[in-house]
């Protein structure tokens, strides 16, 4: 994948993330860790800025994206 | 060895007070099944006393809460109680569950190298959970945060049971597999998130070293 790729692929998945933000209940928030908890609001604003927290938003929703195509979620599911 | 539970329980932000409410009901499960427990509690939770008791009484079931990183586990505010290559030898001849962020992707695989006896479950990703703000005072009510924490704090009470390390690491994932699906039934705004978060846990979820061996 060259740079322009890899840029527009990163705007998509920002642009699914924030998407997917904005349908949480706005008292729900998401502990990462030691990144801290966040509303929906701080979420996004996260990963509007592309800092560390954001970037592991969106590797985070990378790697679901990854696994619901090659069906990995479906087989866990059924599993047991 | 002694057959006695260590539990760490710093409580500084959101994401640790959760955790140290929900290993609360592990210690009361612990202390009902007749189990010696040491509750290191908000406060106590430092290098320093963590490492003297562990040299000293040699607990045989470790329980961190906190973060952590890939070579280290925290204590209180950002303390490292337990480090890779400095005093990893603390975790030999134990079981160990780090509910705590990546800390298995290097400081959990050493402990494979600890010979037989030594088992650590942890995540190679961040833990996470959602949970409701409005619950904050008392977490043991919030029904979101419960999805992520009930799994958790059940793979701990296979290991007071007796289960085999791996048994109880699996029973655990099954548990979480059985919430994603009930997540997946709900038509709530923002359950894919849930889901998700969830999801990351499970996959997240690794298990190194003696996976037969038990408490």
């Amino acid at each position: 994948m060259n740079e322009e790729e890899k840029k527009k692929q990163l705007e998509t998945l920002k642009e699914i993330v924030l998407m997917k933000i904005a349908t949480m209940p706005k008292h729900y928030k998401l502990s990462i860790g030691g990144e801290g908890s966040f509303n929906k609001v701080q979420i996004a604003e996260h990963v509007n800025k592309m800092d560390d927290t954001g970037k592991q938003i969106l590797d985070m929703e990378l790697r679901f994206i990854q696994a619901l195509s090659r069906g990995e979620i479906t087989k866990t599911l059924t599993s047991v | 060895m002694s057959q006695r539970l260590l539990v760490t329980r710093p409580e500084h932000d959101d994401t640790t007070t959760y955790l140290s409410h929900y290993a609360k009901l592990v210690i009361k499960y612990a202390k009902e099944t007749g189990v010696s427990v040491t509750d290191f509690k908000a406060g106590t939770v430092k290098k320093e006393t963590i490492n003297k008791f562990m040299e000293k009484q040699k607990p045989r079931l470790l329980f961190f809460n906190g973060h952590g990183g890939e070579d280290c586990i925290e204590g209180e505010k950002g303390e490292i109680i337990i480090k890779e290559n400095e005093n990893d030898e603390l975790l030999k001849d134990k079981i160990t569950y780090a509910r705590s962020c990546f800390v298995a992707v290097s400081l959990g695989k050493k402990c494979s190298t600890f010979g037989k006896g030594t088992c650590f479950i942890g995540y190679e990703f961040p833990f996470q959970f959602w949970f409701d703000e409005t619950r904050t005072t008392n977490p043991i009510k919030d029904k979101i945060a419960a999805l992520y924490l009930e799994p958790s704090n059940e793979l701990v009470k296979y290991l007071i049971k007796g289960d085999f390390t791996k048994t109880a690491f699996d029973k655990s994932r099954e548990l979480m597999i059985k919430n994603m699906n009930e997540i997946l039934k709900e038509n709530e705004p923002g359950a894919l998130e849930r889901f998700k978060a969830l999801w990351m846990n499970c996959e997240g979820q690794k298990i190194y070293g003696d996976k037969e061996t038990s408490f």
